[in-house]
């Protein structure tokens, strides 16, 4: 069994990113989808979403870099609602299958406008270069964004958003490393706050209907 | 017929036979199409034992990539952990599916692109020495319908 490292020494400990992320998830991602509680401030009947109510307001202290070399940060989140996936082009698993069912969401999510964009942030910025970024997230979908940008950038983008990844040992043969990260889904509204996250395992269906109710109930 | 032809008959008969004796069944096997800059892939397949002994398989290999695994996946710390299997068992008269979102063959390093209606040969080493080689078609989808159970 190996355990997780993290590369480089500018890194947060793991252990520390766990407790941080602990916290937050206390704080932030109590149920709200069921409808029948007394207690829901919000009735919306949700699959795949949990609400955070209310909307948990981000930091603007990341400075990532777009698939076209266009700086992603905070202001770039900003009058469009957002989807946004955590993962590496390494992935054989969890971020295809990911991508291609947002894919089919997105047949159902009208987007042509902007209104809505899907990015996919890559937490392996040391195998994931912009253009291999590009050409991998534009593959499910021209309108789809890559995302990276510098380990310590990356950190302080993920640890707002409960987001955890780590680093197994490099294979001693061929280098190659695996990289566990979570496979949520994160949703922002168009003032860029943190306003649902979505689980696996995923369905087009339900993601693509629980995105209309909450857009529908909260508005743009 | 001649002595030479039935020696020949024969030998072609013997040829044609599958060179793996093993029991193994394999069903439902594909590879999802993944985008052509994509460093890895994923194979799928369920493995299938109607014997009375367990077999194992100790390795996978292919000409058409640098390297093949075996991993496993699992939720771990909220997070989607893989690890790699040395290697896989599938007990008697049992099954193992390899799927999306649990085991699955990492097919590490394409030497060319795939694309859907491409097939992608890979040879299933066992323990007992065996090679199984199959044929895995490239599609155009990455997860089967898992909404009607």
């Amino acid at each position: 069994m190996h355990s997780s490292t993290i590369l480089g020494a500018s890194r947060t400990p793991f252990l520390i990113i766990i407790a941080l992320i602990s916290l937050a998830a206390g704080y932030g991602l109590s149920q709200f989808r069921a409808t029948e509680s007394p207690d829901t401030p919000i009735a919306i009947p949700l699959k795949a979403a949990t609400l955070l109510e209310p909307p948990k307001v981000l930091k603007n202290d990341f400075q990532l870099s777009d698939h076209d070399g266009r700086p992603f940060n905070l202001d770039s989140l900003q009058g469009h609602w957002s989807f946004i996936f955590f993962g590496y082009t390494h992935c054989p698993d969890v971020c295809p299958i990911t991508l291609k069912i947002m894919q089919s969401a997105w047949k159902k999510i009208p987007h042509h406008n902007g209104e809505v964009k899907l990015y996919f942030v890559s937490v392996d910025p040391d195998r994931d270069n912009l253009d291999i970024l590009k050409r991998y997230t534009r593959y499910f979908d021209p309108s789809f964004i890559g995302v990276t940008g510098k380990a310590d950038e990356i950190d302080r983008f993920t640890n707002q958003l409960g987001i955890l990844y780590g680093f197994e040992d490099k294979d001693e043969k061929t280098g190659a490393y695996v990289v566990n990260h979570s496979a949520h889904i994160i949703l922002l509204d168009p003032e860029g706050r943190w306003r649902a996250v979505l689980s696996p395992p995923f369905e087009a269906e339900n993601i693509a209907s629980d995105f209309q109710q909450i857009r529908n109930h909260f508005g743009d | 017929m001649s002595m030479r032809s039935i020696i020949v008959f024969t030998l072609a008969l013997l040829l044609s036979l599958p060179l793996s004796a093993s029991e193994l069944h394999v069903e439902k096997a594909y590879v999802p199409e993944a985008p052509p800059v994509a460093p890895v892939m994923a194979g799928y397949l369920d493995l299938v034992n109607p014997t009375s002994s367990p077999i194992t398989i100790t390795g996978v290999q292919s000409p058409m990539f640098e390297q093949v695994e075996i991993h496993s996946m699992s939720m771990k710390d909220s997070m989607m952990h893989m690890e790699q299997l040395k290697q896989l068992t599938i007990p008697a008269h049992g099954k193992v599916s390899l799927d999306p979102g649990g085991y699955h063959l990492m097919l590490i390093k394409p030497k060319k692109a795939f694309h859907s209606g491409d097939m992608i040969g890979i040879t299933l080493l066992l323990a007992n020495g065996e090679k199984i080689s199959l044929k895995l078609p490239v599609k155009d989808q990455h997860t089967q319908d898992h909404s009607h159970h």
